[in-house]
């Protein structure tokens, strides 16, 4: 039965841009301060107060149009939407309804196949961010709510997309593409769960084979790929037993409940889709000369596939290595850093090194590329010291765990541990000891229980303090332990 | 212009104009609803008469000033403090935070 329908998805994506400041005044754009504080005038509404471009939003608006291959109206204005909520002290947003900076581009994406698609983007847009309400209980019991004003009048852009997306995963693949690209561009900081980009999606479904759509149904409000991949299945799923049942749908517009599981009709607070749009008359319209459209494509920041590329071709990194070394541009450019730093020849070892203890680091900490305390440069310092053999790759974790815990400076360290035991004498001096003090092991270990190895090679290392070198130790202990 | 156009006049309902008073937050009373009406459809029908000159080719007209690419300037501040606009909200708790009637059931 389910596999009846087409799905048909298109994507409303709205994200925070990184400005320095706000997009109409000079109010700092950062609201991890205490409540109002960045607020002035002009983002309160204040009347008389007007607003002003910020031509940062601008320039990260062009960046986007262009890394999405859209038409620039190289004349474009604002719009007011009003509407009366306490989170928007004017009483309209300013948006862009009327002549968007950019309109019919495409992003290209994964499908289930492994192949790619273009989806299709109808507009991109700039506008402001609201206020942000609460709703504690203590509050509500009293009848009322509270209103932080300082990420009203963040800047804002809305990337809409067209309903050329045929399955969850195709949205999935969507999302972390657009994200990526958001990203790479430096436009916006991507943070998710500080709801710096969030989506809503309007959903479909027809018969296979059928060329017009069906009613479609708007989830508004997600906040996470996972939220909107979720909240498209249970919307999927309500639409196939309406549908199933003989009841048409109706076009309407739902709420996703992340604890139940389920999409509901938002309650129709009243016929409020009525925005009343008019061009904005504080703010004159933008012209965009050739000459600025050229300055912004010149400055573009490469995207992940350009630096994926690089890292491949140039670098002779794997394209896993690539993937993975590119997850953010924050990692991607630390270690093109220390790729740098370390020169061609050891890129492939700094690679892996990135992959392994400093990922390995940052996935166990919870911590971002930009709090890792070592620089790219000493990172490059101490990988090539081990394939140097100077010191061992185990010593080098060592220094590098401690100074990371905080116990030193990576060079104080790496000075104090003294350089790798390569002399055979004093190996085999060490595994001689080790032979001896356990009598039993060696004995199991000639009877055939050979992956004692490891012990044995774990004692040398714990007597050579993790100056010798574990693939020296086993050689020369199956040597040993042979005769 | 089509003939027909020119002569159909506008129509508006009371409830139209309830909706329109209710999204502008405007509160009127019934008994000033048919003034309201004559008034709007005055303002509708003038507006329905420009809309009868040609205009194809011109482009449309977003902003009445001959003015583009006003840009927010660097270093530019606000002259009014935090604290002194906080003072325009009716209530405003410890945290700084403005209270306003409650928008959740």
């Amino acid at each position: 039965m389910s596999s009846e329908y087409e799905i048909v998805v298109g994507l409303e994506i709205h994200t925070e841009l990184c400005t320095r400041r706000k997009a109409f005044c000079g109010c700092p754009n950062n609201f991890k301060v205490p409540p109002n504080t960045n607020i002035c005038p002009t983002c309160l509404g204040v009347p008389g107060a007007l607003p002003v471009l910020n031509p940062e939003m601008l320039e990260f608006a062009l960046r986007v149009c262009l890394a999405l291959h859209t038409k620039i109206n190289q004349r474009c204005h604002f719009d007011r939407k009003h509407y009366f909520y306490p989170d928007l002290p004017k009483g309209y947003q300013i948006s862009q309804k009327y002549r968007q900076i950019g309109v019919e581009g495409f992003i290209p994406i994964e499908t289930e196949d492994g192949g790619e698609k273009r989806v299709r983007i109808s507009d991109v847009h700039m506008e402001e961010d609201t206020g942000t309400l609460a709703h504690t209980e203590a509050y509500v019991r009293k009848g009322t709510s509270t209103v932080n004003y300082n990420r009203c009048g963040v800047p804002l852009l809305e990337i809409v997309s067209h309903p050329d997306m045929r399955s969850i995963a195709e949205v999935s693949s969507y999302m972390h593409r657009m994200r990526d690209l958001l990203d790479f561009l430096a436009v916006s900081d991507c943070r998710m769960e500080e709801g710096s980009i969030r989506y809503e999606a309007s959903v479909s479904l027809r018969p296979f084979g059928q060329e017009e759509y069906g009613t479609r149904v708007e989830i508004k409000n997600l906040g996470s790929f996972r939220s909107v991949e979720q909240a498209l299945e249970a919307e999927i799923r309500r639409q196939k037993r309406i549908l199933a049942s003989g009841t048409p749908l109706r076009q309407e517009t739902v709420l996703f409940d992340e604890n139940l599981k389920e999409t509901r009709p938002m309650r129709s607070k009243e016929s409020s889709s009525d925005y009343r749009y008019f061009p904005e008359p504080d703010l004159p319209p933008i012209v965009i000369s050739d000459e600025r459209l050229n300055e912004v494509k010149q400055t573009m920041p490469p995207l992940r596939d350009t630096v994926m590329k690089l890292m491949i071709e140039e670098h002779g990194l794997t394209p896993y290595a690539a993937d993975v070394l590119t997850a953010s541009r924050a990692l991607a450019d630390y270690s093109r850093d220390a790729v740098r730093a370390g020169g061609k020849e050891m890129a492939v070892p700094v690679a892996n090194w990135l992959q392994n203890t400093v990922l390995g680091y940052l996935n166990e900490t919870g911590l971002e590329i930009a709090a890792f305390p070592v620089s790219a440069q000493e990172l490059a310092d101490l990988v090539r010291k081990v394939e140097e053999k100077k010191i061992t790759a185990a010593a080098a974790k060592t220094c590098l765990r401690e100074s990371l815990s905080g116990k030193g400076s990576l060079r104080d360290l790496l000075a104090r541990q003294g350089e790798a035991v390569s002399d055979d004498a004093q190996l085999v001096q060490w595994i001689r000891d080790v032979i001896t003090e356990n009598p039993d092991k060696v004995e199991s270990y000639r009877s055939g229980r050979t992956n004692l190895i490891q012990f044995f090679v774990g004692q040398v290392m714990r007597l050579s303090k993790g100056r010798a070198q574990a693939q020296k130790v086993k050689e020369l202990l199956e040597e040993e332990l042979g005769g | 212009m089509p003939e027909t156009r020119s002569s159909e006049r506008i129509e508006i309902s009371l409830q139209q104009l309830r909706d329109i008073a209710f999204l502008s937050r405007l509160e009127v009373p019934d008994e000033s609803l048919e003034e309201l009406r004559s008034d709007f459809l005055a303002l509708l029908n003038h507006f329905k008469q420009i809309d009868e000159l040609p205009t194809d080719g011109v482009e449309p007209m977003a902003h009445p000033l001959e003015l583009s690419n006003v840009f927010l300037q660097e270093g530019v501040r606000c002259p009014a403090e935090p604290d002194e606009l906080l003072q325009n909200a009716l209530e405003v708790d410890s945290e700084r935070r403005v209270i306003v009637p409650r928008v959740v059931e």
